[in-house]
């Protein structure tokens, strides 16, 4: 069915206000071809990523690319961020791939009914649970010592191949 | 009276008959802040409670964010205790996600749901 993915690469990016506005009209239609339980599970954990870059990142320009590689489709999110904020990226990301599916779902319910505001932090973890694999995370400095260029890559269990 | 919320790139279409006491969403949630959307939706259900004693809602959503999911388990969760709160949760056959959190909402808020398939 992803026929469309077996070759090729789909690359998204979002640099303007308008870009972010309008996000999931893009993503929808660069995943148009895709059979409809992979583009749910394409749509929910770029969403996420997505809108994790617009609340916590400013908007910044980010990068979106959609590849297959052995049995798994590819997610990766590039971005540029703070030096500030990449130990907190990281202690999430650690602190989520430690734990199991149960674990995972009972700390996304315990988030929806306790957290107060905006921030559930739930993102990166549905993220996790759609995948079904670990969340890996790469980073490196750019020229500017204070901004990080950070990577956010996510393998999501390719059952239709 | 029959008004209408017109659909947004990241909200949702939302018809309301308060007469009937009628409320029916359709489409995405995924603002970045809900809490404007989820406002607005708290008047239009405090103006429909003034017009008719009953409360039907019609949810066909094809997504909503996980920012969106808190306010949503607000919503349902104040709905409870409504003694005339009718709730239908619309799904595609084929989407776990959206019937699966319909029945999570439902355990968490304790409010009843109905379930339609599209």
């Amino acid at each position: 069915m992803i026929k469309s993915l077996d070759k090729s690469v789909i690359e998204i990016v979002l640099n303007k206000r308008d870009d972010f506005d309008n996000f999931r009209y893009k993503l929808e239609i660069a995943f148009s071809q895709i059979c409809n339980k992979t583009k749910k599970k394409l749509l929910i954990i770029a969403t996420e990523l997505i809108q994790n870059n617009i609340i916590h990142n400013n908007s910044n320009p980010c990068k979106l690319k959609i590849f297959n590689k052995d049995r798994f489709l590819i997610l990766e999110m590039a971005q540029t961020t703070d030096k500030n904020k990449i130990e907190i990226i990281k202690k999430i990301i650690n602190s989520i791939n430690c734990l199991d599916e149960n674990s995972l779902k009972e700390k996304y319910r315990n988030n929806i009914i306790n957290c107060q505001g905006n921030n559930v932090g739930n993102g990166l973890i549905l993220c996790r649970l759609k995948s079904e694999n670990p969340i890996m995370l790469s980073f490196k400095r750019c020229t500017d010592a204070d901004r990080y260029q950070l990577r956010i890559t996510i393998k999501i269990t390719n059952y239709d191949k | 009276m029959i008004n209408k919320m017109p659909a947004t790139a990241k909200t949702p279409e939302v018809n309301i008959d308060n007469q009937n006491g009628k409320i029916e969403l359709s489409g995405v949630i995924i603002p970045e802040n809900p809490m404007i959307f989820f406002g607005q939706l708290e008047l239009i259900i405090e103006e429909c409670k003034l017009s008719s004693e009953k409360l039907n809602f019609d949810f066909k959503l094809d997504y909503f964010n996980t920012g969106a999911a808190r306010y949503l388990y607000d919503m349902f969760k104040k709905l409870k205790d409504h003694p005339k709160c009718n709730v239908n949760w619309y799904y595609e056959p084929d989407d776990e996600d959206i019937y699966e959190s319909g029945i999570e909402f439902q355990q968490l808020s304790g409010l009843n749901f109905s379930f339609i398939k599209k």
